[in-house]
């Protein structure tokens, strides 16, 4: 029978596809609403495809990284989906675990949890996995559990699971470079750390980043690491700047290709600083990128844009069209996430010094403006996020962003609110209760208001090619959501001057 | 990895004497005795402190 010395996985909201849409993939940052559990899970995250050992036909990329890792390094080990580790635990030495948000501590689940004082199920379905009793038996006879990804600062947060649960190892940061050392010294039965953060220093390389192996969700594919705008609520920016080649790029499109991933989503913090000039994109590296990607995969996406980069290529060199025309099929759009964060230039200051960059960040709601704009005409959607309850921030920056959400209003386009955990409060259990303030609750309205306005011409497109059932239990749920906003007057719209006005007042 | 700079120490050493010995080396091992909850909440104040340091932390018992 098969075995494996290293299991890596993660629980269910992490190993789906998601139908294959990848914001889909966000329901499993909420609770369940207006449905059952069950059901939700299965809107959220349906449980993937897997081969006869029962290794998944896709896995988060970043697993597949580290699965790369300990293969190039000869060691046994393996992505196994969740519902089939069992029959490989009685023999695996060590069980590797990432995850984005395993507490459902950051955002956008830590905002819904505040919201609706439910536990989302990402964290539930987390905990289940955790608890699994063959997970409590493997430990028992001497299994190395060891847990990373971009959520590992959360377990230093929770003391009592660590313990529990018998976590022997937290790695936070890039971890393809020292998991290999890591791995070998759990299997050759030495003493293992109980916490690595990983520096600067010990970043990879470029030549020192594996290229995955197998199929990543959704075709997803990174372009770069690091970002250089230096944003104080992002641990991206401490990263230095590495390039992806072009030839780095095409092996992993072709693994994901031969492997029946038929799409592809480009992914780097600001896909546009792809081969840039410090913050200023260039036209050739871009457009070889896209050319490249659309060499392979029908349909092509992009994790992130940044707003001014959307704005700096397209007055400078018409890119955004260039690469909209390259990347899009006829009558379709094409999906982006972008940090608008703010609409208080002070506050951008304050927080974002660099954001706006090479414009000035006095001009940062006119850049937002354009770029969305900009990216209306290309048929790129934007779901564009929100930071509210950033330390420092004032009512008159909250009526600030009102403002701009109003303005952005004919832009087709979804805009999310962040809702901003302050570290410290997680010492408190119940963080949760902590309530958002009137003005945020207002900020929050206004983005709901600007959602629903564009929310049926977006599902229309993006679930063109889901099935049915998912297609009419979203129909439902809109209109739900719909129904609730309009029962509590949502769509009452008020004035900003007498909002502002009013809000004044009351503080 | 070269000069990692290796401390010793237990549950009771100050967080703000930690961070002053640690500041100016970026590679560091703390070797900590005692409450294994206190070791991780050292190392939630020193990783906030310094995004950038690698730092490792092995729990003696």
């Amino acid at each position: 029978m098969t075995s494996f010395d290293v299991i890596i996985t993660s629980d269910r909201t992490m190993m789906s596809n998601h139908h294959g849409k990848e914001f889909l993939g966000f329901a499993a940052t909420g609770p369940p609403i207006f449905m059952p559990e069950w059901f939700w899970m299965w809107l959220a995250a349906p449980k993937m495809k897997v081969d006869k050992l029962g290794r998944p036909w896709q896995a988060p990329y970043g697993l597949r990284k580290i699965e790369a890792a300990l293969q190039d390094s000869g060691i046994n080990a393996a992505i196994i989906d969740p519902d089939h580790i069992k029959k490989y635990l009685n023999d695996a030495k060590v069980l590797a675990i990432g995850h984005h948000d395993y507490f459902a501590l950051g955002p956008p689940s830590s905002e819904w949890w505040v919201l609706t004082g439910k536990e989302p199920i990402n964290a539930r379905s987390f905990r289940k996995f955790m608890e699994k009793p063959e997970i409590r038996k493997a430990k028992e006879h001497g299994l190395k559990i060891i847990v990373g990804g971009p959520a590992a600062w959360q377990w230093l947060w929770k003391p009592e699971l660590v313990k529990n649960w018998g976590i022997d190892t937290i790695v936070e940061g890039e971890s393809e470079k020292i998991i290999v050392k890591l791995v070998e010294k759990a299997l050759n039965g030495e003493k293992l750390p109980k916490y690595i953060h990983v520096g600067v220093d010990e970043v990879p390389s470029l030549e020192e980043i594996p290229l995955i192996k197998h199929a990543s969700v959704n075709g997803l594919i990174e372009i770069m690491r690091g970002c250089p705008r230096g944003c104080k609520f992002c641990s991206v920016t401490l990263k230095p700047l590495r390039f992806y080649t072009l030839d780095m790029i095409e092996r992993e499109l072709q693994v994901n290709v031969r492997e029946g991933v038929k799409g592809c989503i480009l992914h780097s913090d600001d896909v546009l600083l792809y081969g840039a000039d410090g913050i200023k994109p260039k036209p050739e590296p871009l457009i070889k990128l896209h050319e490249l990607a659309k060499k392979y995969c029908n349909s092509l996406g992009w994790s992130h844009f940044s707003l001014s980069a959307v704005k700096y290529a397209e007055d400078n060199y018409k890119l955004i069209t260039k690469i909209a025309e390259i990347a899009l099929n006829e009558n379709n759009y094409g999906g982006v996430e972008v940090g608008i964060e703010t609409g208080s230039p002070v506050l951008a200051r304050k927080i974002m010094p660099a954001k706006a960059a090479p414009y000035k960040t006095d001009e940062w709601p006119n850049i937002v403006k354009d770029a969305f704009g900009i990216l209306h005409d290309a048929r790129i959607v934007p779901a564009g996020t929100l930071i509210i309850g950033m330390p420092g921030e004032t009512p008159d920056d909250i009526m600030k962003t009102i403002e701009l959400v109003d303005d952005l209003k004919d832009y087709r386009s979804l805009i999310v609110p962040m809702y901003f955990v302050p570290m410290g409060v997680l010492k408190n259990n119940e963080w949760y209760k902590a309530r958002p303030t009137e003005e945020q609750l207002e900020l929050m309205k206004a983005c709901l208001r600007h959602d629903l306005r564009w929310i049926d011409d977006l599902a229309k497109w993006y679930m063109k090619n889901t099935n049915i059932i998912t297609k009419v239990m979203l129909k439902i749920l809109i209109s739900l959501i719909r129904k609730t906003a309009s029962r509590y007057n949502l769509f009452e719209r008020m004035h900003v001057a007498e909002a502002k006005e009013e809000l004044i007042v009351k503080a | 990895m070269s000069n990692v700079f290796i401390i010793r120490a237990d549950e009771n050493i100050s967080f703000n004497y930690v961070s002053e010995l640690i500041k100016d080396h970026k590679h560091v091992q703390i070797i900590m005795k005692g409450d294994e909850s206190k070791a991780l909440e050292l190392l939630r104040f020193l990783t906030e402190l310094y995004p950038s340091k690698s730092i490792t932390l092995i729990i003696e018992r």
